[in-house]
C-alpha cells in the first residue's frame, strides 16, 4: 500500500478512494506536495529567510481557520508545535494558538508587532474577501516591514491554503457520496 | 461585484516591483522563464520566490494541460466559474476563451460571464457551475447534493476530482492575482505579456 498524500489523508480517504479520485493524475499529487514543501521548508537558499517556518505555519493555520478548514488548521498547528526551538520572533508566536483562533482582533494580537498585526489582517482579507484587496493593503505590508519577497511568500501561503482547504473538503464529500 | 467580465484580452499590472532580467537571480529568472507566461508581471512578481512558483507551475500544467479524466473544456469551465465568483477579471477572460475553444460552446461561457453562476445552464454545465461556485465560495458550502448532481450527469470519481482540483487551483491563483495587482485595459506596454496569452490561445486552438 502506498503512503497517502497529505490532503487525501486529511480528507480521510483510504488508499482505494485516493486511487479512484486521482490515480489518473499522479503529477497533480506530486506537485501539490512539492508546493507545500517549497512554501514551508525554509532552506538555506530561500529568498525570504526572515519569514521563518514558524511564522509561515502560523499564517497558514490562521488562513485555514478563516476558511473553515479546521483539520487543516490543526495540521499546521501541530507542525508549528514542533518548531518550539525556533527563537526568532518567539514572543510573537508564543501565543500562537490564540493568534490562530482569534486573529488580529483577538487579545493575543495586542502584544504583537505592527508587522505581525498587518500580516494577520492581510491573511483574513485574502481568504475572505480577495476582490476587496487594494494596492494600499500591499503598501501597508511594506510599511510594516515586510519586503516584496516576503509579501509574495505570505500571499502564496494564504492562497495555497485556500487551495488545500478545497481539496480536503471536496475529497471528503466525494468519498461520502459513493456512486 | 462590480467586475468587468469579458472574453476580450485583459492586461494586469503589479502593485509592487516584479523581478526583471537585471534584478533577478538565476533561479528567479529560470522560474519566470519556465512559467506559463514568461513575460507577464504576474509570474515575474511570483518569481521573487522561485521554488514556490516552479512547483505551482507544475501543478497548473498537471491539472489543466493533461489528457484523460474530465474533458479540458470542463476543467476550463471550472476555472472560469471560480474566477467569475472570486472576481478575477483577467483569469476569467483567459479561461473563458479556453472554455469556448475546448467546449465549442461560447454561449454558455458568455452567459456565465455576463449573468454569473446563478444563470440557467444545460444539465452538464449546470451541475459543474453549481458545484464549482459553491466550492469557490467556501469549502463547507460544497455538499453531497453537488456530488450527486455531478454523478447524475455522468461524471465519475476521477472526473469529479478534476472538477475539485481545477476549482481549488483557482482559489489560489485568483487570490494572488487579486491581491498583488489589478486588471487593466491592454496598452502598448502590455504587448509582451499579451503575446504570451495569444501564444497559449493559439496552441489551444490547434488541439
Amino acid at each position: 500500500m502506498t503512503r497517502l498524500d497529505t490532503l487525501s489523508a486529511l480528507a480521510g480517504l483510504d488508499s482505494a478512494a485516493a486511487e479512484r479520485a486521482h490515480g489518473h493524475r499522479p503529477d497533480v499529487i506530486e506537485a501539490a506536495e512539492a508546493s507545500m514543501h517549497a512554501l514551508f521548508d525554509v532552506g538555506d537558499e530561500d529568498e525570504a529567510p526572515d519569514l521563518t517556518r514558524s511564522l509561515r505555519l502560523l499564517f497558514a493555520a490562521r488562513a485555514a481557520i478563516v476558511d473553515g478548514a479546521l483539520e487543516l488548521a490543526e495540521f499546521y498547528l501541530e507542525l508549528l508545535d514542533e518548531e518550539q526551538d525556533d527563537a526568532s520572533r518567539a514572543s510573537a508566536i508564543a501565543d500562537a494558538r490564540a493568534l490562530v483562533s482569534d486573529g488580529v482582533e483577538g487579545a493575543a494580537a495586542r502584544s504583537c508587532t505592527r508587522a505581525m498585526r498587518t500580516a494577520l489582517r492581510h491573511v483574513d482579507l485574502l481568504v475572505q474577501r480577495p476582490a476587496a484587496a487594494t494596492s494600499d493593503d500591499v503598501v501597508s505590508l511594506g510599511t510594516a516591514g515586510w519586503s516584496i519577497t516576503e509579501t509574495v511568500v505570505l500571499s502564496q501561503i494564504v492562497s495555497f491554503v485556500t487551495y488545500q482547504a478545497r481539496i480536503v473538503a471536496g475529497l471528503r464529500v466525494l468519498q461520502e457520496v459513493r456512486a | 461585484m462590480s467586475g468587468h467580465f469579458t472574453m476580450e484580452e485583459r492586461a494586469w499590472h503589479a502593485w509592487i516591483e516584479a523581478a526583471a532580467p537585471e534584478t533577478a537571480s538565476e533561479r528567479q529568472r529560470e522560474a519566470y522563464e519556465t512559467s506559463v507566461w514568461p513575460n507577464s508581471p504576474y509570474f515575474r512578481l511570483l518569481a521573487w520566490h522561485p521554488a514556490s512558483l516552479a512547483a505551482r507551475t507544475r501543478l497548473d500544467r498537471a491539472i489543466f494541460l493533461t489528457r484523460g479524466g474530465l474533458p479540458r473544456g470542463d476543467r476550463e469551465l471550472a476555472a472560469t466559474v471560480a474566477s467569475r465568483v472570486n472576481g478575477c477579471e483577467l483569469c476569467a477572460s483567459v479561461h473563458a476563451r479556453f472554455t469556448a475553444t475546448f467546449s465549442k460552446d461560447e454561449a454558455t461561457v458568455l452567459r456565465l460571464l455576463q449573468q454569473g453562476p446563478e444563470a440557467d445552464f444545460a444539465d452538464r454545465a449546470g451541475a459543474i457551475v453549481s458545484a464549482v461556485a459553491a466550492l469557490t465560495r467556501s469549502p463547507s458550502a460544497f455538499g453531497a447534493h453537488h456530488v450527486r448532481a455531478l454523478r447524475d450527469v455522468g461524471l465519475d470519481d476521477a472526473d469529479i476530482s478534476d472538477v475539485i482540483q481545477a476549482t481549488a487551483f483557482f482559489a489560489w491563483a485568483n487570490r494572488l492575482m487579486l491581491s498583488l495587482g489589478s486588471p487593466a485595459a491592454p496598452g502598448a506596454a502590455d504587448e509582451d505579456a499579451l503575446g504570451d496569452q495569444r501564444a497559449n490561445d493559439a496552441i489551444a486552438a490547434e488541439r
